[in-house]
């Protein structure tokens, strides 16, 4: 019994100072870990329009994202709000369906207003979407060009599924099939958002709202063509409205 | 004498991979590129020998019923240690190595040295043998990632040893190497190789 009681003891203090010190470690990581997460965000916007911004300094790709990148805030009816920045929107995730909600800090319901980013050279949009794929949330960019039909490339900065299965969403190998050259469309003739279909069984070449999905990963392929068209959907008033 | 051989046995005739065949999981996932496989080491690296030496320094303290969940904690807090380290100042390889450093916490050479070796052993000769290991687990890592990148990719650390007549001339890189049976295949070759080379036998 003593020995037990020993035991018990000497895991519990163990786990108290590992404890301690991870949590010290993290919370003093924490401000260099986020400003890599944020780079890391705008490598992979002006990688979603097919700019390379690898091996780049902080200076270099803050011009080059300048450049390129113009952050803009939508309101429900798809016009542009001036007085909003697209840095007063909080991004809070869902965490069962694994959907943004975007809250403006100051005032608004949830969704009231959402981040788009408006590219140069090549002209276009880039909406952010995310969502459960199979263990984890996906979360990217997708660009369409500026007739806000053609896609124009995607790109998924955070995602933690399978490595040679679910993964390979962020492969070359997928994301091309979202290049401006493959002439992928989100609206049907009949003018209605239609989305992007992973499809997984059947060759899709030449089919311009499907692309060739990934063997093995049903469940991640199926996700990631269902939250496009959820993600979508909240554009539609702006993707419509001006075109 | 024996000193030396906690240092050289891991390293050749004793070696994780090769020739216990631990660790395999990480070998085959992380040498698609030199660049991977050497951080990957110095991650492990860094756990190991921690992970022996504090193990060692309490092996006396550490009653043996929960042996195992302590020598698992302590490794734990190294590894997450050593993945928020990577994420803080190598952000990009972090990225790329993805959940494999996190899943050095089930690397069975890192808890089989913990129990089988640091548990008996003192504080120097478990630092010995944890970076032995671990240095004996990065050999076989760059060598099978040498052969991946420069068959797959035509490089090696990054830097590009093919001239391009040569691909004008028609050679493809062999995409096979990229994946995970081309690291089996290179990794039996080189264990194929260590064997006939030593004469050890599995029973």
């Amino acid at each position: 019994m003593l020995d037990r009681l020993k035991s018990i003891q000497f895991v519990m203090i163990v786990s108290f100072i590992s404890s301690l010190v991870l949590a010290l470690m993290a919370m003093s990581l924490k401000p260099s870990i986020d400003n890599n997460v944020m780079l890391d965000k705008k490598k992979s916007l002006l990688k979603s329009i097919g700019i390379d911004a690898t091996g780049l300094d902080e200076e270099g790709l803050d011009v080059k994202y300048r450049y390129h990148i113009q952050e803009l805030v939508i309101n429900k009816n798809g016009n542009i709000v001036d007085d909003i920045k697209l840095s007063d929107l909080l991004w809070i995730e869902d965490k069962g369906s694994g959907a943004t909600n975007y809250k403006n800090s100051n005032s608004g319901s949830i969704n009231e207003y959402l981040p788009i980013y408006k590219t140069n050279n090549p002209n276009g949009y880039i909406i952010p979407v995310s969502g459960k794929g199979l263990w984890s949330t996906l979360k990217g960019y997708f660009a369409l060009s500026d007739d806000k039909n053609t896609t124009m490339g995607i790109v998924f900065y955070e995602h933690g599924e399978t490595p040679g299965l679910g993964a390979e969403v962020d492969k070359p190998w997928f994301q091309n099939q979202f290049k401006i050259d493959q002439g992928k469309k989100i609206f049907d003739e009949q003018g209605s958002l239609v989305s992007i279909y992973v499809n997984k069984k059947k060759f899709t070449e030449d089919k311009p709202h499907e692309v060739d999905g990934i063997t093995g990963a049903t469940v991640t392929a199926d996700g990631v063509t269902k939250f496009l068209k959820r993600d979508l959907m909240r554009y539609e008033t702006f993707l419509v409205g001006q075109r | 004498m024996i000193k030396n051989k906690i240092f050289t046995d891991p390293l050749m005739d004793n070696n994780p991979i090769t020739r216990q065949v631990l660790g395999i999981c990480s070998a085959l996932a992380v040498t698609v590129k030199v660049e991977l496989a050497i951080v990957m080491t110095l991650a492990l690296t860094f756990v190991l020998t921690m992970s022996n030496t504090l193990v060692s320094i309490f092996r006396n303290y550490i009653p043996h019923n929960v042996r195992i969940i302590v020598q698992l904690t302590i490794i734990s807090s190294l590894v997450v240690f050593a993945d928020l380290t990577l994420k803080a100042f190598m952000y990009d390889v972090s990225k790329e190595l993805s959940v494999f450093v996190a899943l050095i916490i089930t690397n069975c050479i890192v808890l089989g040295r913990a129990d089988s070796f640091a548990m008996n052993n003192n504080i120097k000769d478990s630092f010995i043998d944890g970076l032995a290991n671990s240095l004996g687990y990065g050999l076989i890592l760059v060598l099978v990632a040498i052969f991946r990148e420069f068959l797959g990719s035509g490089t090696i650390y990054g830097i590009s040893l093919l001239p391009q007549s040569i691909y004008s001339n028609g050679y493809i890189d062999n995409g096979l190497m990229l994946l995970a049976p081309g690291a089996f295949i290179v990794l039996g070759l080189i264990i194929w190789l260590q064997r006939t080379y030593t004469g050890f036998v599995e029973e």
